[in-house]
């Protein structure tokens, strides 16, 4: 055990001091991954979606013409300004979001039951703008169905004959497509957090031990090779663990601070859920790290270790890939996949989706015993004589 | 006391591998059989690939003998290898020191792994840095130090435990003139402290300065051994560099 903590505490001093690896550990992972994915998504989210309690302001070209529309769009929150610079110049600088014309006959042309003209001018190529164009549009066309039920009704016609169905639109899903996005987010960047965290101390523990030369003498001390395994394996672990659990908590301060109301339909950020995904991911903080020391175990050199986990590290991403691009069924089986059955718990866990006992034990049981496959064939490494051969 | 008997090595080659079945194999140590004495320092000397850190390596437990059986303080180096590793010292080909911990740092570190108790470790790595002379390098980190340096935290590391016999694979390897001499008063001081010490080189010199007992090692094989004085009485040669030369077989005139 005093040979445990020494050799422990040796590689988490050794890799404290080492800066390249502390950065990835502590600073990549958990605050520039979710501040890099997260923050645009969020963002994204709240440009998208239309705000219908706040009040805007469209200009609009001799309002006079029409007071019933401007009253009607002030009821509908918009309020009207009159355009009182050149039209033109105003939009292509971004003066106006938007211009409402109306054309000189509009109220002659609308009192004798005819068509009449409105131009609505908006910039397409900015956001505001075309959010605002979606929101006049659809007001707009409220009024337009306005006026022609009541000129039916003055003539004597049923407004029914012109609707020969009622149209009622459920959407079952919840959240849109960016919400969802970010739902199935955070697992990935959990995930590249926990890869990136103990990727250069798994290097270091093993191949750059050898390069340096220090295996060997430390193999000639009488310390038996599980012991050196398990210790070098703890201090790695505690820094993926680390890593994803400070990616966890700055994601979750993230969806804090942002003003993201949009989002609270989808993903609570309560603590308790976040928490969650912590206990999930655990199963995966033992994978990736004897998964990651038997690569940099068997590899020969600090070079090939790196090379050999820059490639591993594509695995863990592509559960991310074929749940995006192909329809994935949950399944028992599927959960016994470790990382993918991650990928699947942790959107659940996020969107309070409920998850059957069997799949959570499933990928426990199927992560762990992937993990303990990997653990063993690092300790038979350690055991061989070819370990000392760079 | 390190006893060996009829050592065997072989490896396969790398680029046999690629070949599959038809494997190459090299023969490291064919046969190597010697005694090194507590209260001595005992030299394996021999050319570059004769066999020297392969048989060194086989002493200090890393690789197990393909045949033949070494023993260390009478521990098998195979099946008692956790004992025999506890009686001994390796000091490698590099010194294979930490960068990133300080010198002391790294001696610590083996003290701790050796089983010290924790009040100890700080007076024998007093001990120590005194004995080997760091008190100006003992609290920076390693990285960059000289090689004399280097040696002196990995020799420094190798001695914490206080083990009875203390194996180095070519220790004034890269080391300048006052380190080797400085080196040499260490490892004297530690024979007549009765410690076994076991050192590799191919520098005659280096040997003939220091070693009280010689065993010539020969494409595998030892091919004599003895006291400097019995090796130059047995090849009849008064140099010993000549008697070197005569043990391995070779013809004089050829060698200029």
């Amino acid at each position: 055990m005093k040979q445990f903590i020494a050799i422990f505490r040796k590689e988490v001093l050794d890799n404290i001091r080492d800066r390249r690896s502390l950065f990835f550990a502590l600073l990549y992972g958990p605050l520039l991954l979710p501040a890099l994915i997260i923050g645009p998504i969020a963002l994204g989210v709240k440009k998208h979606s239309i705000n219908f309690e706040q009040s805007q302001t469209i200009h609009m070209e001799a309002p006079e013409r029409a007071p019933n529309l401007v009253q009607y769009l002030r009821e509908e929150n918009i309020r009207v300004a009159p355009v009182d610079e050149d039209l033109k110049s105003g939009l292509e600088e971004g003066h106006f979001s938007m211009v409402l014309s109306l054309a000189e006959d509009y109220e002659t042309r609308l009192r004798q039951g005819q068509t009449a003209t409105m131009l609505l001018h908006y910039n397409g190529a900015d956001d505001e703008s075309t959010k605002l164009y979606r929101k006049v549009h659809s007001i707009l066309s409220r009024y337009g169905q306005q006026l022609t039920a009541q000129r039916m009704q003055i003539r004597g016609m049923d407004t029914a004959f012109l609707k020969p169905f009622h149209l009622i639109e459920e959407n079952v899903a919840t959240g849109n497509d960016a919400e969802k996005m970010l739902a199935r987010m955070l697992p990935f960047i959990v995930i590249l957090s926990l890869t990136m965290g103990g990727f250069y101390l798994a290097v270091d523990t093993t191949a750059g031990e050898r390069e340096r030369h220090s295996l060997e003498p430390l193999l000639s001390l009488s310390v038996s090779r599980q012991v050196l395994v398990a210790a070098k394996f703890c201090a790695v672990m505690l820094f993926v663990g680390l890593s994803g659990f400070l990616s966890i908590l700055s994601a979750f301060i993230l969806f804090q601070c942002l003003p993201v109301k949009e989002l609270s339909a989808l993903i609570q950020p309560d603590p308790w859920r976040f928490f969650l995904v912590f206990l999930v991911s655990l199963p995966l903080v033992v994978f990736f790290t004897s998964a990651m020391m038997l690569i940099a175990t068997y590899a020969k050199n600090t070079k090939e270790a790196q090379t050999h986990l820059g490639m591993a590290m594509m695995l863990p991403m592509a559960p991310f890939f074929i749940i995006q691009f192909a329809n994935v069924k949950t399944s028992t089986v599927l959960m016994a996949v470790p990382v993918m059955s991650q990928y699947l718990s942790i959107e659940k866990v996020l969107t309070g989706e409920a998850q059957a006992l069997a799949a959570v034990v499933a990928s426990v049981a199927g992560t762990l015993f992937c993990a303990l496959c990997c653990y063993l064939i690092t300790v038979l490494l350690y055991r061989k004589e070819d370990i000392l051969n760079s | 006391m390190i006893e060996a008997q009829g050592l065997y090595k072989q490896f396969r080659t790398k680029a046999s591998l690629k070949r599959g079945r038809r494997q190459k194999k090299v023969e490291a140590v064919r046969d190597v059989s010697f005694r090194a004495e507590n209260g001595a320092i005992t030299g394996l000397l021999g050319a570059n690939g004769a066999g020297k850190s392969t048989t060194l390596r086989m002493l200090a437990t890393l690789i197990r003998p393909d045949a033949g059986r070494a023993a260390i303080d009478g521990f098998d180096v195979v099946s008692q290898a956790m004992a025999a590793r506890s009686q001994i010292g390796f000091l490698p080909h590099n010194a294979g020191i930490y960068p990133r911990l300080t010198a002391v740092e790294n001696i610590q570190y083996y003290a701790r792994i050796a089983g010290l108790p924790d009040d100890e470790v700080d007076v024998r790595v007093e001990e120590l840095v005194t004995l080997l002379d760091m008190e100006a390098f003992a609290l920076r980190r390693t990285d960059g130090f000289s090689q004399g340096q280097r040696t002196k935290v990995a020799l420094a590391r190798a001695l914490v435990h206080r083990p009875r016999t203390v194996i180095l694979d070519e220790p004034t390897n890269g080391l300048d003139v006052m380190a080797t001499r400085n080196l040499r008063v260490i490892l004297r001081r530690l024979r007549d402290q009765g410690h076994c010490i076991l050192l590799s080189s191919h520098v005659m010199q280096e040997v003939t300065a220091l070693c009280d007992h010689v065993a010539i090692i020969d494409d595998g094989r030892i091919a004599i051994s003895g006291s400097i004085a019995d090796i130059q009485a047995q090849t009849g040669q008064e140099d010993f560099e000549d008697a070197f030369v005569v043990a391995i077989g070779q013809s004089l005139e050829a060698q200029g």
